[in-house]
């Protein structure tokens, strides 16, 4: 279905550059992302139904009434909301929050969440017009759209003629739709980079934004610009009435970062102050709009599974220590004493206990936390204590980037110095092994093709004797499609991605996690990928289970419905694993 | 015979009332749940909401000081109807047809708060791995990894949990298995290891863990000092063979 919309996404492009010299123009869609658009006119509006809430001379925050009266909710300033004016009363516009400013600090009151409905005072909501959208990260579910296309950090505003909203009206299979129209900028384009028209029913897109006026954003736009332009963006400029209340920069907390900081007992966390774009373009590159989706079309040849989206997080099984700060305190049972401090991005393993609570709350000045019982498995000794919950995430979720480590690597192999292009290059490869395997892994129940379950079932690999826990290696230069996952009988696997798209599989390894081995990173030839395991009936010796495929196919390497019970493109490792242990060790089995 | 004097008389009468009030107090327990929060603020007219979390945060667990929780025969059944509950759910999660959707209702189903994570790519292979934030009393760590294979259909290829230690552990699990699936004789057995073949592709294994076998795990925290003797249950595909194949030592 991507791959369709991709297709037609760049025939409508071809057509629409020989007609006109717009802006690509798309739709947005909770379930399908960003959705070229087709036959649509533009027409202005009276008004468009987004407001930006922001309160005027009190303070930082307004009430969000309940339909009965009875009850309300902290709205915080620069919140996005969604008016209904059939609903509205005198002094009173009906509204629901659309997008809650990710800066936001703990609040001492229950404060407004996505979706929330009820009535705000007509004087604390102003004109989009006057403010310039930044999308953040997104929801689990909008954040591989997001991601996908590299949206995120981009600047949205209203589009405007005449002052006056616009949108396009569009007719499909029957049915006409008014959508809101935005002029969507990226960091190095002074044009906009697309016109996205947003039907004000999917707006998910819009849960995790930072708003900006107009003057805020231009500055925030050129400080991540390599030659910012003298003036402002012709664009970003806007004629309007300019906010009357004096709220403090989001620039002032991006330029005051503290350079190495210990973070006080439990931080706020402000997710502004980290690293604004995960994947900075680069320098010179045009940024457009198809050329991000067609970049990105072989990662997402799937249909999104709406059911799945929901809970579904495009990360390594890894929780990390998620803060800005480099430090965080690590704290006893009764949370009033300071075990020792973690770091930032620090490794976690939230405890399940049997009997005991693995979760209880604290006051810390006047802010109630929820602390969990977490493991630290890269310290020795005490290493078990509690975190605030908020602070431990899985890494895909921590917008904080983890910092690359120097990978080990044992020892440069001896093979022919040169460019490995696929796996029948003449420079290709080293040995998974660091020594010579124990016993021959040509013959025997260790070959590849040995018969299993009385032949029902071939060996799929040739299985590598060595020491338990000595170091697997990587034979070639490549990138980990899957990291460690659980394998057979208490050992585990990981997948790397060869050059020429060969695929190996490292099984039977410990579960001893080597820095760097996470799903996407980058591997050398020889580089340490884990530690050779035993299974845990006792049967059977250390060894490394070695797995090649071609890569001519797509899938997991394991399925069903064959004897090897891996995939159709399944090599037999044995020649290549005998010419690279002739070249690594001087001779073979 | 002597007598008993009013003086004596109260203090015993006291005595039995300070007993009856700590007898009283003791089953009482305290309330995990944080309630009601002052308004602090001047700048805002907000009336103070009475905000009740819910009791079931992540990674909680019955509070200790309920007489339920105290009680050991108590502890001990609700331990083994989750033993139950999860042996079957792992016996219905590799019939034929089952889904991994499915897998996920029951989960969320039994409150045990399931989420997913995902790697790969359709290129080389995604990898789900579906876990839960609430486990069952008794059990703990649900594992689950579901592959998509070159058809895009996906499919478990491994799946497991823990039943905490105990004298009987293993011999329960034995038994919860045996309750749950069809299982014909053993190929393997030892006093801490038991695996039988399911079918042609999949095999279940339940292990005694000693202190190495806690060790270097990448998904689950341990504590040697209370975590040996966890029982694990485990359904997997098939690498090796069957034990009298075994490799040769």
């Amino acid at each position: 279905m991507s791959g369709l919309s991709t297709v037609l996404s760049l025939a409508f492009l071809l057509t629409l550059s020989v007609s006109e010299a717009s802006s690509p123009r798309y739709s947005w869609s909770d379930t399908k992302g960003f959705v070229p658009l087709e036959g649509c006119r533009i027409a202005p509006l009276s008004e468009a139904p987004f407001k930006v809430m922001e309160a005027v001379g009190t303070g930082l925050a307004a009430n969000l009434i309940s339909s009965d009266g009875r009850s309300s909710l902290v709205v915080e300033n620069r919140s996005l909301v969604k008016t209904n004016k059939a609903l509205s009363k005198p002094g009173l516009e009906a509204v629901q929050i659309v997008g809650v400013p990710t800066s936001a600090s703990p609040n001492h009151h229950p404060t407004a969440k996505v979706r929330n409905q009820g009535y705000l005072a007509t004087n604390a909501l102003q004109d989009l017009g006057n403010y310039v959208l930044e999308i953040k990260a997104g929801t689990p579910q909008t954040r591989k759209w997001l991601t996908s296309s590299r949206m995120t950090g981009t600047f949205w505003q209203l589009s405007l003629e005449n002052d006056r909203p616009l949108s396009l009206l569009c007719s499909s299979g029957g049915t006409a739709k008014s959508l809101i129209l935005f002029d969507v900028y990226a960091a190095n384009q002074q044009e906009p980079i697309a016109q996205v028209g947003i039907d004000p029913k999917q707006i998910s897109i819009f849960e995790k934004v930072q708003i900006h006026s107009v003057d805020e954003a231009d500055q925030v736009l050129d400080s991540r610009m390599e030659n910012p332009p003298e003036n402002h963006r012709q664009s970003l400029v806007a004629g309007g009435k300019v906010p009357t209340v004096s709220v403090s920069s989001p620039l002032e907390t991006i330029r005051n970062l503290p350079t190495k900081k210990e973070a006080p007992e439990v931080p706020a966390l402000k997710l502004s102050d980290a690293k604004v774009e995960t994947k900075p373009v680069a320098a010179g590159k045009e940024q457009t709009i198809e050329s991000i989706i067609e970049d990105s079309e072989s990662d997402s040849g799937e249909e999104v599974d709406e059911e799945e989206a929901e809970e579904t997080i495009d990360s390594d099984m890894e929780y990390v220590v998620c803060i800005n700060e480099d430090t965080l305190a690590v704290r006893d049972d009764s949370l009033e004493e300071i075990l020792f401090r973690a770091e930032r991005n620090e490794t976690v393993l939230p405890v399940q206990s049997w009997d005991e609570k693995d979760a209880q709350k604290k006051t810390i000045d006047e802010t109630e936390y929820t602390f969990i019982k977490v493991k630290f498995p890269e310290r020795n000794g005490k290493n078990i204590g509690w975190l605030a919950q908020e602070y431990v995430r899985l890494e895909g979720q921590c917008p904080v980037p983890k910092a690359e480590k120097e990978e080990e690597q044992i020892s440069t192999p001896v093979i022919p110095q040169g460019v490995i292009k696929n796996i029948n290059s003449a420079s290709c490869c080293g040995f998974p092994t660091v020594k010579r395997p124990n016993q021959s892994y040509l013959t025997g129940m260790r070959r590849f093709k040995a018969g299993r379950s009385k032949g029902r079932r071939l060996h799929a690999a040739c299985d590598l004797y060595r020491v338990h826990g000595e170091t697997a290696v990587s034979v070639a230069p490549g990138k980990v499609v899957n990291g460690l996952y659980k394998f057979y009988q208490g050992t585990y696997a990981l997948e790397i991605q060869h050059p020429g798209g060969f695929v190996a599989r490292y099984g039977e390894l410990t579960g001893k996690k080597v820095s760097n081995m996470g799903a996407g990173k980058n591997v050398k030839l020889g580089q340490v990928v884990g530690h050779i395991g035993t299974v845990n009936s006792g049967c059977c010796k250390p060894m490394l289970h070695f797995e090649l495929y071609s890569g001519t196919k797509k899938g997991s390497l394991s399925r069903k419905g064959n004897k090897f019970q891996r995939r159709t493109d399944l090599i037999d490792p044995s020649s290549h694993l005998r010419k690279w242990e002739k070249l690594e060790f001087g001779s073979g089995y | 015979m002597r007598k008993i004097s009013s003086k004596h008389l109260l203090l015993l009468a006291f005595l039995l009332l300070l007993i009856g009030a700590s007898l009283l107090f003791s089953k009482k327990g305290v309330s995990p749940v944080v309630s009601g929060k002052k308004s602090t603020t001047a700048a805002t007219q907000v009336q103070a909401l009475t905000m009740v979390e819910s009791a079931r945060t992540s990674f909680d667990s019955p509070t200790p000081n309920s007489s339920a929780a105290q009680d050991p025969t108590a502890k001990e059944r609700r331990a083994q109807r989750s033993l139950e509950t999860m042996s079957r759910l792992l016996a219905k999660a590799f019939a034929p047809n089952a889904t991994m959707e499915q897998v996920i209702q029951e989960l969320a189903a039994t409150g045990q708060k399931p989420f997913t994570t995902r790697t790969g790519d359709p290129a080389a292979g995604r990898l789900t791995i579906l876990r839960t934030k609430s486990p069952l009393p008794g059990t703990r760590y649900f594992h689950a990894q579901y592959f998509t294979d070159e058809q895009g259909k996906v499919f478990p290829q491994h799946m497991s949990f823990e039943f905490k230690p105990g004298p009987r552990s293993m011999q329960e699990a034995v038994q919860a298995a045996t309750n749950n699936f069809r299982l014909g004789q053993a190929t393997e057995q030892k006093s801490d290891f038991i695996q039988w073949n399911l079918d042609d592709d999949y095999v279940l294994w339940i292990k005694k863990k000693s202190a190495i076998d806690l060790e270097d795990d990448p998904f689950n925290a341990y504590d040697p000092a209370k975590d040996v003797g966890t029982v694990q249950m485990s359904v997997e595909m098939k690498i090796h063979g069957d034990a009298h194949e075994g490799h040769e030592h």
